[in-house]
């Protein structure tokens, strides 16, 4: 039946050609579109996915231009920046965390946004916190823009706090505070059939070890490094009364010490599932304890139903609070082939403010750009109106190229070796001179770093 | 002495088969190893790491912080140093008694051995840093497996107390269970599950030397009175005594080396092992690629290789004999 044969063919023609071209007009649109790789960190609960719905505007404004997103885990993000840094191969843009700015910066690798701040209405526009990390020490030039800012304001239970009769506005001092936790460890609560603890934070196996001590040693009144950072104050008076009264939680026994041993997560954890009154984390905490558990959310657990957050007590001694402030940059990295687009990309996740609030629904993080604030989001919302308050009080740590090494390595060794020196103590003893050693031997290595660093010279940029 | 044509084509073609090994020992062996050592007389960190060779000359200065810089550096190196020869001494004394242990149990005729033979490899193929991760879990103070096991099923605050073991309790008479991820527990708490998944493979050696063995042998000293226990020490011993010598060598090499289990037990790359944690490799790692001191490291990875070059020098002067005879 040749025939039928034919018919077939024809048929098969008709409907596959027209499918065939289209297929090929697209394959060519999409071949002749500049690909920009972007490499960013698990910001959200789904980092690809949620970055691709931020990105589907600017590739519609700019028909032009795709972006492939990449997501790097935590702990091989600094190998992979600086890798990338030093072999000039990597990706058009990415996340820069804002710690690590200044070393990055240092190995000449990124790309000088000075022309693009202008445009953008100079630093004003960002929160001044965000922007310190943006031109780091030694640098002439801008090398990042501010994306999002991670604050770390203190959680709360409402209902534990109604039990024993406080509240949350009461609380403003470190001894406030302390008074607190006292009367829920003596209240023994438990509240749906889970034991009630009064704070948890965790140990040494974690990224976030010095982020946790950052707000007490500033609020003591002291700091990591002095003002020109060029020389430690970590063991100073006051920065060392800052780490005694963080760590006087554990010995007060308000902060068990096997919470010692676990990680930011699982501590975060513990307080989700209602172990604890009181827990430190970013603001993106919010939309994890928000979200259904289909989602990776926590929502309608005890904690979820029950949860606030306030401002971080402040020293009695009556020194200005300073909040910790973290979060991530976006920078360009010199060797792009693709200057002119990623440059338009960076302008439309930075200096956008429905873009910053797009971004701040989607993870929980904070807006670097401050006219976002001024969205119903944040000026009608209880919570969000305490997140605004820390950022626009917050404080970073020195925008030094060492800062990195030296919070990577030699601070998170050292508080490392202090919950080790206290988890290895008796529970009756309590080993203040031996913490107090290993901070003056950190304030030594510090030192140490220091001056081999100020042997080596900073790169033009 | 002559060598005719045949012969000379056989020595061409030896060649053209070796030399595909010879170039790539050189171009992944030979020049990375000697790049690493050029690298430690050189100043390179993070501003002149593109700068490669022409890096400014550092001369010995790399080594003599190592060593005379009087600051944590040299505290650091004592401690992964003394950490590095326990761990590797202990994973290798574990896994070699365990591997011998459980190939003498599978050499014996039981119904389903070919199925225990197989589940006893079961923990040499997961991944190394997965067992990093597992292990990190299980040891976790309160909601970890091996204290819930150990103090909450078996009871062995109480158990061990009869011998006297003293525990501590807290005001409310709960016991403080032991913390293996931080303090001087910690080198237990990694070399526990590297014999837990090394092992297998010993096991794996020593039956492939106890197979071979001819039962004749035994069936000679049977007639001859021998014991099981004088069969075992005079005539399965020496016999496997070339494995042990290779299983030996291939453990130090390894456990040396080690790296995984440890970075990923310990904050995922985060965290600091702790003093009695900290082995060369993860000591080395932090120092190339997280403070980005690559002459330091590199002067590190220098002397851990010549440390190394003196073991196999000792293994060699103590097994090469039975090695080659056998």
């Amino acid at each position: 039946m040749s025939w039928v044969r034919g018919l077939v063919f024809a048929l098969f023609f008709c409907f596959c050609l027209p499918v065939v071209l289209s297929c090929e007009d697209d394959y060519s649109t999409e071949r002749q579109k500049t690909v920009l790789q972007m490499w960013i960190m698990p910001n959200s609960l789904d980092p690809e996915a949620d970055m691709d719905r931020i990105l589907r505007n600017f590739e519609l404004e700019n028909p032009g231009i795709k972006v492939e997103v990449t997501v790097l885990d935590w702990s091989v993000a600094w190998t992979k920046i600086t890798t990338a840094a030093t072999t000039s191969n990597g990706p058009d843009i990415l996340q820069m965390p804002t710690t690590w700015a200044a070393s990055v910066t240092q190995m000449g690798a990124l790309l000088s946004l000075d022309s693009l701040l202008e445009l953008a209405g100079g630093d004003s526009v960002f929160v001044p916190s965000a922007m310190r990390f943006a031109r780091p020490i030694g640098s002439d030039s801008v090398t990042s823009f501010p994306w999002f800012l991670d604050v770390r304001p203190l959680y709360f239970r409402r209902d534990v706090l109604a039990q024993i009769g406080v509240k949350s506005t009461d609380i403003v001092t470190w001894n406030d505070l302390k008074k607190t936790l006292k009367k829920i460890q003596q209240a023994k609560l438990v509240i749906e059939g889970i034991p009630v603890e009064p704070i948890g934070y965790p140990g040494k196996h974690d990224w976030n070890v010095i982020h946790n001590f950052a707000p007490w040693i500033w609020g003591a009144g002291g700091d990591f490094l002095d003002s020109t950072a060029t020389r430690s104050t970590i063991a100073d008076s006051a920065s060392i009364a800052g780490i005694m009264f963080y760590l006087d939680l554990v010995r007060m026994g308000y902060n068990n010490r096997r919470n010692l041993g676990k990680n930011t997560s699982q501590v975060s954890s513990d307080f989700d599932e209602g172990r604890f009154a009181f827990w430190f984390d970013a603001t993106n905490k919010t939309i994890y304890l928000d979200s259904p558990r289909f989602l990776g959310g926590q929502a309608k657990s005890v904690t979820a139903r029950n949860y606030s957050c306030m401002l971080p007590p402040s020293s009695p001694k009556g020194n200005e609070p300073w909040y910790f402030a973290g979060g991530s940059n976006l920078s360009i990295f010199r060797f792009t082939q693709h200057k002119r687009e990623s440059k338009a990309l960076l302008r439309y996740l930075t200096t956008r403010a429905d873009v910053q609030l797009s971004m701040s629904r989607t993870t929980g993080f904070l807006p670097a750009l401050n006219v976002t604030y001024e969205y119903p989001f944040f000026k009608e919302d209880e919570k969000r109106q305490i997140f605004q308050q820390m950022a626009m009080h917050s404080k970073s740590y020195p925008a030094v190229h060492y800062w990195g090494e030296i919070e990577t390595d030699i601070l998170l060794r050292r508080f490392g070796n202090i919950f080790d020196l206290i988890t290895a103590s008796p529970p009756d003893q309590w080993p203040e001179k031996a913490i107090i050693a290993e901070i003056q031997a950190a304030d030594r290595e510090i030192n140490h770093y220091i001056k081999r660093q100020h042997g080596t010279a900073f790169h033009e940029n | 002495m002559k060598i005719d044509k045949y012969q000379l084509r056989g020595r061409s073609l030896i060649l053209v088969f070796v030399l595909p090994a010879f170039l790539f020992l050189i171009l992944f062996f030979l020049i990375p190893v000697i790049s690493g050592i050029v690298i430690s007389f050189h100043v390179s960190d993070k501003s002149t790491l593109d700068q490669f060779f022409s890096a400014p000359f550092a001369g010995w200065n790399n080594f003599r912080e190592l060593f005379l810089s009087g600051g944590s550096t040299f505290d650091q190196l004592i401690d992964a140093f003394r950490n590095t020869v326990i761990y590797s001494i202990c994973v290798s004394v574990g896994s070699i008694g365990l591997g011998l242990l459980g190939s003498i149990i599978v050499m014996q005729k039981f119904k389903g051995v070919s199925l225990v033979r197989l589940l006893l490899l079961f923990s040499w193929i997961v991944p190394s840093y997965v067992v990093g991760l597992l292990w990190g879990f299980m040891w976790q103070q309160e909601e970890g497996i091996i204290n819930t096991l150990l103090f909450d099923y078996l009871h062995w605050d109480v158990l061990s107390g009869w011998f006297g073991a003293h525990w501590e309790y807290t005001s409310i008479g709960e016991l403080i269970k032991p913390n293996w991820l931080t303090g001087p527990n910690t080198i237990w708490a990694i070399i526990i599950p590297t014999i837990w998944r090394f092992w297998p493979f010993c096991m794996m050696m020593f039956l492939a030397g106890l197979t071979a063995i001819p039962k004749e042998i035994y069936e000679a000293a049977e007639i001859d009175g021998a014991t099981k226990h004088e069969q075992f020490f005079r005539i399965t011993l020496p016999i496997l005594k070339p494995i042990f010598a290779l299983i030996v060598l291939q453990s130090l090499v390894i456990n040396v080396y080690s790296f995984n289990i440890v970075a990923m037990m310990f904050g995922n790359g985060s965290g600091f092992p702790g003093k009695h944690g900290d082995l060369l490799m993860t000591y080395i790692y932090r120092t190339t690629f997280q403070t980005w001191n690559l002459g330091l490291g590199a002067a590190l990875s220098t002397l851990l290789m010549t440390m190394m070059l003196v073991t196999v020098f000792f293994w060699y002067r103590l097994f090469w004999k039975d090695v080659h005879d056998n």
